[in-house]
């Protein structure tokens, strides 16, 4: 089946845009660390922001994406539009066709923040996870009836994370718990461009042309199971929006830092199932492993695959055995901070500084070459040990810099 | 000497994805045969630098991988797939697979 589907543009520095909506790709262990990390505390009320920023970003995406279906697509269209694009990225299958003006409800058959969520955790959870389905509902419900953003509040009646064995999410119109509005977004930074790709036998071009190759459209269940891992290509905006909203609320009670540090531990999370997903894949063995002579050569690997995940694009500018300095061209965390806030104070690239700590801990201490199960035990070597790689964020485009730097050593 | 071994992949979708491994030139032949066994399965190729992927979808109920490593078939179930289905569909497959690596039949 053809769908009806946004342009799907690249960009420089390693962006890609879909319908002007950034993309990023993440995988189900990453999202589901994130959301628990920004569910810990109850009192943060984080469930509605999730959902709000998920809203947010769709409802900003489909109305851009409107613009190339003939003639607006009419309401079919629109549904059309809102339903593929779901599949598509890897977010499971939408099903909007029980909505009128007034409401109703969607189903989700698959999703991945409910089965594939169940998956990662191997029991039921308590409450229900499909938050971002929920916010990804009211939007396009918004979008096909031609309301406004925020016209409709969402309530997740059945849940594939709590055992149910599809999703589903009742609307009706009135006022959400919450709304962000005045969106707007910039893909694009950095004046300054990135260098070169190191001198090194990793040939980056070649890279990125072997992985191109490769289809990542969700399938018909609208999944996107691809290096080992469940990915979805995802919106930066709603990453942006709900981790930051976390900081602020976390620093409101004096604990700024310490929401840093858990995001950071979010990013060994990223870091461990995503890289090291993608480490000991076939695909790295048939494309990337032939290239690479020394450990050194495996993070400019790395680097290489990071460079077509939507995440800006990374330069190693020095390594060794016990260090590593990373320049970051247009990092979505910055570039989403600027977006929405202005210049910041201090930097916000805790994902990315995750990133290459975790890499580096990856290649240098966990000899992730011999292709290791990726278990608990692995993972308490790689990232809990002692003499590990610490990252600090140098310099942060968030605050004006011309490039993020990140430094790695141990 | 048995025609395969599997293993349970814990990485991906854990219990819904498998990896077989074969004599050398049996996963393309599989992805082959399947598609023959198979109505309405779906079949495409992929570049994959020196490599060529061989993917067959049955809608819904699972995936065939070949081409990415040497000797290995990836059999993705899907989620939408009953439990009863699941294993009518494994059984099929590595009974596919044993009839392949016997000299004599395939």
């Amino acid at each position: 089946m053809t769908r009806t589907l946004a342009p799907l543009s690249a960009r420089d520095h390693g962006r890609t845009l879909y319908a002007g909506e950034p993309l990023v790709f993440h995988c189900n262990f990453y999202n589901y660390w994130l959301q628990k990390t920004m569910l810990l505390d109850p009192t943060l009320h984080m469930e509605h922001v999730i959902e709000a920023a998920a809203a947010e970003a769709v409802y900003a995406m489909l109305q851009r994406g409107a613009a190339s279906l003939p003639a607006g697509g009419g309401e079919a269209g629109r549904r059309a539009l809102a339903e593929h694009t779901f599949a598509e990225l890897g977010f499971g299958t939408l099903d909007l066709s029980r909505v009128g003006p007034g409401g109703g409800t969607v189903h989700t058959p698959v999703s991945h923040y409910g089965q594939c969520f169940r998956q990662v955790v191997e029991e039921d959870f308590a409450a229900p996870q499909t938050l971002f389905d929920a916010g990804y509902a009211r939007a396009a419900a918004a979008f096909v009836h031609r309301r406004p953003a925020g016209s409709f509040r969402a309530r997740i009646d059945a849940c594939a994370s709590m055992g149910a064995a599809a999703g589903r999410i009742e609307l009706s119109l009135g006022e959400p718990e919450m709304v962000f509005g005045g969106y707007a977004h910039a893909a694009h930074l950095a004046a300054v461009p990135p260098p070169p790709f190191a001198d090194t036998s990793v040939d980056e071009a070649g890279i990125h042309t072997a992985l191109a190759g490769l289809d990542f459209s969700g399938n018909e269940e609208g999944l996107l199971p691809r290096f080992g891992v469940m990915l979805t290509r995802h919106f930066a905006s709603f990453y942006n929006r709900s981790s930051f909203e976390f900081l602020a609320r976390m620093g409101e009670t004096g604990l700024e830092e310490a929401a840093e540090m858990l995001l950071v531990d979010t990013g060994y999370r990223c870091a461990f199932h995503t890289f090291g997903g993608i480490m000991t894949s076939p695909e790295w063995d048939a494309v990337i492993r032939p290239q690479c002579r020394t450990r050194a050569d495996w993070a400019h690997g790395m680097v290489a695959v990071v460079n077509t995940l939507g995440w800006g694009t990374w330069r190693i500018r020095e390594i060794d055995d016990d260090h590593i300095v990373v320049h970051l061209h247009d990092d979505y965390e910055s570039c989403g901070w600027r977006d929405l806030y202005g210049l910041a104070d201090r930097p916000v690239s805790h994902l990315a500084a995750a990133g290459v700590a975790g890499m580096m801990n990856l290649i240098y201490c966990a000899d992730v070459h011999d292709k290791p199960t990726l278990d608990l035990d692995f993972y308490r070597r790689a990232f809990e040990s002692d003499g590990l790689f610490e990252a600090e964020q140098r310099t942060s485009m968030a605050m004006g810099h011309e490039v993020t730097e990140i430094v790695a050593s141990r | 000497m048995a025609a395969y071994a599997v293993e349970v992949d814990q990485g991906c979708q854990r219990g819904l994805h498998l990896r077989y491994r074969l004599a050398h030139e049996l996963p393309g032949r599989a992805v082959e045969a399947a598609r023959s066994a198979f109505d309405g399965a779906l079949y495409a190729e992929e570049p994959l630098g020196p490599r060529q992927l061989q993917r067959l979808v049955l809608p819904f109920r699972f995936e065939l991988r070949a081409g990415h490593a040497d000797g290995e078939l990836s059999f993705l179930l899907r989620f939408s797939s009953p439990e009863a289905q699941r294993g009518e569909d494994r059984a099929a497959v590595e009974r596919l697979l044993s009839l392949l690596a016997d000299p004599e039949l395939s």
